[in-house]
């Protein structure tokens, strides 16, 4: 079962995409989330909240998933936030370079609550 | 369908065409800058977003299509491919077919006709592509969630352990007692691995590689078609279970959200929306859509309001300015009778207190139903465009003063008529490439498009530099088709003659033809212009180009008005067109062949009685010592006589269902402070008629 303190922080420039990741994390148990619709605004509400878990997009504008993910990994408060980049862009090259910023699992658009439990499952080692 | 499917989906629309919308000026850009990363980003960004909530949704269509755009635009982006004309049509084609697929979600159509057309064309310029692209590299292609797992778990085996960041770091969880002991990823995926039994890829490179150092690495037939079956299977099977998923939820969340549910951005002004704005702040913040992000930090702050609310709250603004002048009337009423009571006194104070509240409400709600005209303007460069392809002529478009904020109403209703302005003035007006440079005019034609406001207008102006309108061509036409006789011909100035192409009767693609002028359609112009209370003026000058000037008052529901009485009938005409009221006698009245006609200064203006303009009773007075309205419609300028000026009011225009604007020059009604229906009279409306009257 999800722990249900755990708190989501969804990063996606657009809202329907965000509802729609909110709604299926609702489903899998987890209420405890919020958005933010850039790297930028992201990175900036990380700041002063703490959350357990960040899921974001990769092509965003003002600072992508992968800045943000790079921002996230030197910070030394947050380098061990773990990060699931969720898109629709899964090209090998791509998949690699997310890996090599420190990403700790990568998820194609469209995805399925059981695809993201398994992924969740395996960064929280549940 | 429960309602929160619904409302996820009216906003995946809404939030669709808005991202579809920025495409094309920044297409039409990206063609006359050529490339630009910044640009080709914003383009791929709207197209790739799209297709990742649609793969949610289940709008199988819109994802194959936005699938291949995308894919072309990767290829634009990564310099596969140049940019050409063709290749920008087709991706336009792409947009338009999106922005089709769209609507049909709303309307239940079925898919259009040209669909399957239009992915046969995108998959043969990407076949092409291919084929010349050195390798067609497959390692380009978008993969599905497997593809992504096995290139992690590759990834992973592949490098050694100190390579990956993350090994070392991530294993430690943020909250100790709230979380699991979190495991390094690593060696998670590493359990994936050994299902795939799928060669090694290229070893991971420092920066993302461009796609060709990989390509002779694997094998591109084979792959290729898996990747296909793999799509389709694991999206159909994704897309269902994410509707279910979707479907399976509460309302709850949905919620809170239905105020984000619409089409009008409010900005949050500090009177307007001051009290949902507090509300929930950190909401707000977030929700703010992406293009007015960037002074997220700054405290500016936008909701979304369903546009009903807005109108409801407009109305009932409507309602109270009625009622305050109402009031405004007793109170000064109940003043002159019982000057010096206490309680009138009071009474007065609080009148004028709601006076001042009234026109701050006012003007805080149609602030909040203001949007800047950039809404429509952002279509105009595609426009030009494609006109000027079709035409083959080479025109250059400037846009000024697309942040003038309008009303709605007018944002939705000015497109069309703007567009065919536009469309006239590169088929008409833009001469072709050798006429120009016969004329010693540069090769490239310019159309000016600039909005601004002036006092209570709001002024769009369409210019362009080409022949100009052929006036003797005009007045030649108009005769032979009968719109004015050779007497009325000879003294019309050209400004009336010009004003002739506003006629029904000037929309012949013949007239057309034979003039190389404007014509057709322009009486469609003037109507639906007409119908936001704002009127169309023409100024041109032969060869050095043509400027159609469009006004149009800056709110349509609450106006100024003069308030008139003829034939013992109240009218309420607005305040703005109204250039003087003077007091004649018979002497200033003259007949020019059965038309009476007023000198003014030096000036001889058309007289026409109200009551015959509006086909009333007549008055019983002689035309002499009466009241005469001098009234401006544009360049048009002409007298109504009538009874008597009973005073200024601000009055609101309520629609009257099935009256005729045009035919009868009534543009409304209005309730006035004593409580009275009063029409309101329409002054283009007026002009017309009068124009058609023949002596009085």
């Amino acid at each position: 079962m999800p722990d249900p303190g755990i708190r989501i922080l969804i990063v996606d420039d657009f809202s329907t995409m965000r509802r729609i990741i909110k709604n299926i994390l609702k489903q899998l148990g987890y209420e405890n989330v919020e958005e933010a619709e850039n790297g930028a605004d992201a990175y900036e509400m990380l700041d002063v909240e703490k959350f357990d878990f960040v899921i974001t997009d990769w092509n965003m504008p003002v600072m992508d998933g992968l800045g943000l993910l790079k921002k996230i990994r030197t910070d030394p408060d947050q380098k061990h936030l773990p990060v699931l980049m969720v898109t629709a862009e899964a090209e090998k090259d791509k998949v690699v370079t997310a890996i090599q910023a420190g990403v700790n699992n990568y998820i194609v658009k469209p995805f399925t609550a059981e695809v993201l439990k398994e992924k969740m499952d395996k960064i929280f080692g549940g | 369908m429960s309602d929160g499917m619904e409302e996820i989906i009216d906003d995946f629309i809404t939030e669709a065409e808005e991202s579809l919308e920025k495409i094309d000026p920044l297409f039409v850009e990206l063609e006359e800058k050529g490339y630009d990363s910044e640009l080709m980003n914003g383009i791929f960004r709207s197209v790739h977003t799209i297709k990742g909530a649609a793969g949610f949704l289940g709008f199988q269509d819109i994802v194959d299509v936005s699938h291949k755009t995308e894919s072309l635009l990767k290829k634009l982006r990564d310099g596969d491919l140049g940019i050409s004309s063709d290749l920008i049509t087709l991706i336009l084609k792409s947009v338009d077919m999106l922005k089709a697929l769209l609507q049909i979600i709303k309307t239940k159509d079925a898919r259009p006709a040209d669909m399957d057309s239009l992915l046969g064309e995108l998959d043969s310029t990407l076949a092409a592509v291919s084929e010349t692209a050195s390798g067609g590299s497959p390692a380009a292609e978008p993969t599905m969630q497997d593809e992504a797992d096995l290139a992690v778990a590759e990834t992973a085996q592949e490098w050694p352990e100190d390579d990956i960041r993350l090994s070392e770091d991530t294993h430690v969880p943020p909250v100790e007692e709230a979380l699991e002991p979190m495991e390094p990823p690593v060696p998670a995926f590493e359990e994936e691995a050994p299902e795939v039994p799928e060669p090694p890829v290229a070893p991971p490179v420092e920066e993302a590689p461009k796609t060709e150092p990989m390509a002779d690495e694997s094998e591109p037939e084979p792959e290729l078609e898996m990747d296909e079956d793999l799509e389709e299977a694991s999206m159909a099977e994704a897309v269902s279970m994410a509707i279910d998923s979707v479907l399976s939820l509460s309302d709850e969340p949905l919620a809170e959200e239905a105020l984000k549910a619409t089409d009008v951005k409010a900005e949050a002004d500090e009177t307007a929306v001051a009290a949902p704005a507090s509300d929930k702040p950190e909401e707000q913040k977030r929700s703010a859509s992406p293009q007015q992000a960037q002074p997220a930090k700054s405290g500016m702050r936008t909701l979304r309001v369903d546009v009903d609310r807005i109108d409801k709250v407009m109305n009932l603004t409507g309602e109270i300015v009625l009622v305050r002048n109402r009031l405004l009337n007793i109170a000064g009423y109940l003043d002159q009778k019982y000057a010096g009571d206490d309680h009138v006194d009071g009474l007065q104070e609080s009148v004028s207190f709601l006076d001042l509240i009234t026109a701050d409400l006012q003007l805080g709600v149609m602030k909040m139903r203001m949007q800047p005209i950039k809404k429509v303007f952002g279509k105009f460069p595609r426009l030009v465009r494609d006109i000027s392809q079709n035409l083959g002529k080479d025109v250059h478009l400037s846009i000024s003063g697309e942040d003038t904020e309008v009303d709605r109403t007018v944002i939705e209703r000015i497109g069309d008529p703007l567009v065919h302005i536009i469309r006239n003035a590169i088929d008409h007006g833009i001469e072709s490439i050798a006429e120009r440079q016969r004329k010693g005019k540069s090769a490239k034609g310019l159309v000016e498009i600039s909005a601004y406001q002036q006092g209570s207008q709001i002024v769009i102006e369409v210019s362009d530099d080409g022949r100009g309108i052929n006036v003797p061509a005009i007045r030649a036409k108009a005769l032979q088709n009968g719109l004015v006789s050779e007497d009325e011909g000879q003294r019309m100035t050209d400004k009336e003659a010009i004003n002739l192409i506003f006629n029904a009767g000037f929309s012949t693609v013949e007239v057309v033809s034979e003039l190389s002028g404007r014509g057709v359609g322009m009486d469609v112009v003037k109507t639906n212009i007409s119908k936001l209370n704002g009127y169309v003026d023409i100024l041109t000058t032969e060869d050095a180009g043509t400027t159609v000037r469009i006004n149009i008052p800056l709110t349509l529901a609450i106006i100024q008005a003069l308030m008139i009485r003829t034939g013992g009938v109240q009218y309420a005409i607005p305040l703005g067109v109204i250039e003087e009221t003077i007091k004649v006698t018979q002497e200033d009245i003259d007949n020019v062949t059965g038309q009476p006609v007023l000198k003014i200064r030096d000036r001889v203006f058309t007289m026409a009685e109200l009551t015959d303009v509006l086909n009333a009773p007549a008055p019983e007075h002689e035309l002499a010592d009466r009241y005469v309205l001098v009234i401006a419609v544009g360049d048009r300028h002409f007298c109504i006589a009538v009874d008597e000026l009973l005073g200024q009011e601000e009055v609101v225009i309520k629609a009257i269902d099935g009256i005729d604007t045009d035919a009868t020059g009534i543009l409304g009604a209005t309730i006035t402070g004593e409580g009275k229906i009063v029409l309101i009279l329409d002054p283009a409306g007026m002009s017309r008629v009068v124009s058609g009257l023949k002596g009085v």
